[in-house]
């Protein structure tokens, strides 16, 4: 297990190839458009990748500069706590800050975060127990 | 005043409502499995989801924003989350 930061994928200093699972923490929420297509790739090409996430980890389109500090295009227009806002003309509501300015994260990981139960705190329940995911757990659904 | 700020919260629940049944309209035709859910009042919890890809892989939505800060510091988290990329590793069923 490696533990390392943003930049080091930006910079291509993290071999991805090299793992078969991605655990990508959240806040600042970030990746620069050049680094999604690396990460496609490694959910295409590696032999049993798989990722796991908090939640909304590429909310937010970011760019690197040069002199290794990072900007956060975070601006939203959000009039009712829309996650992504709508565009100029209300026509399009946009499921984030990275569909935005960018793409929607769901194009790489399939899954987006949206705004149920955001905010809140309150316990977990396992709905099906059958499924691998929770194979040596001990979880079950009560 | 009060009513005010009722009616502004009930007027955002309703958007954020809607906007996840968008979104979940949408993503679920791409195969996702909600594993656990949170327990909130009316079925409003946040969700974990598996998203199993046809290559082979899978992304794993933690569905709280410290999942992974926990993984070092609290034990339930942290075997759990073993044990499904242990699972996940070797081939286990779904991959």
């Amino acid at each position: 297990m490696t533990s390392t930061a943003e930049g080091h994928l930006h910079d291509g200093l993290l071999p991805l190839d090299s793992y078969s699972v991605l655990i990508i923490a959240v806040h600042p929420d970030v990746l620069e458009p050049r680094d999604v297509p690396r990460c496609q790739a490694m959910g295409v090409r590696a032999r049993r990748p798989a990722d796991v996430s908090g939640r909304e980890w590429t909310q937010c389109e970011v760019v690197f500069a040069a002199d290794g500090s990072m900007r956060c295009l975070s601006h939203l227009h959000s009039l009712h706590g829309e996650m992504g806002g709508k565009s100029g003309d209300g026509s399009l509501e946009y499921e984030s800050r990275m569909h935005r300015t960018f793409e929607s994260e769901a194009s790489l990981l399939g899954v987006v975060c949206s705004e149920t139960g955001i905010m809140t705190a309150a316990p977990f329940r396992v709905i099906d127990a059958s499924h691998w995911v929770f194979a040596g757990t001990g979880l079950n659904n009560n | 005043m009060i009513s005010s700020v009722r009616k502004h919260c009930t007027s955002a629940y309703r958007a954020a409502r809607r906007a996840m049944r968008r979104t979940n309209e949408r993503l679920v035709s791409y195969e996702h499995r909600v594993a656990p859910k949170g327990t909130n009042p009316d079925e409003g919890g946040s969700e974990m989801v598996i998203h199993e890809r046809d290559h082979g892989g899978a992304v794993f939505f933690g569905g709280i924003d410290h999942l992974v800060a926990a993984l070092f510091v609290d034990d339930a988290v942290s075997s759990d989350s073993r044990e499904m990329f242990w699972w996940n590793s070797l081939g286990g069923a779904g991959l």
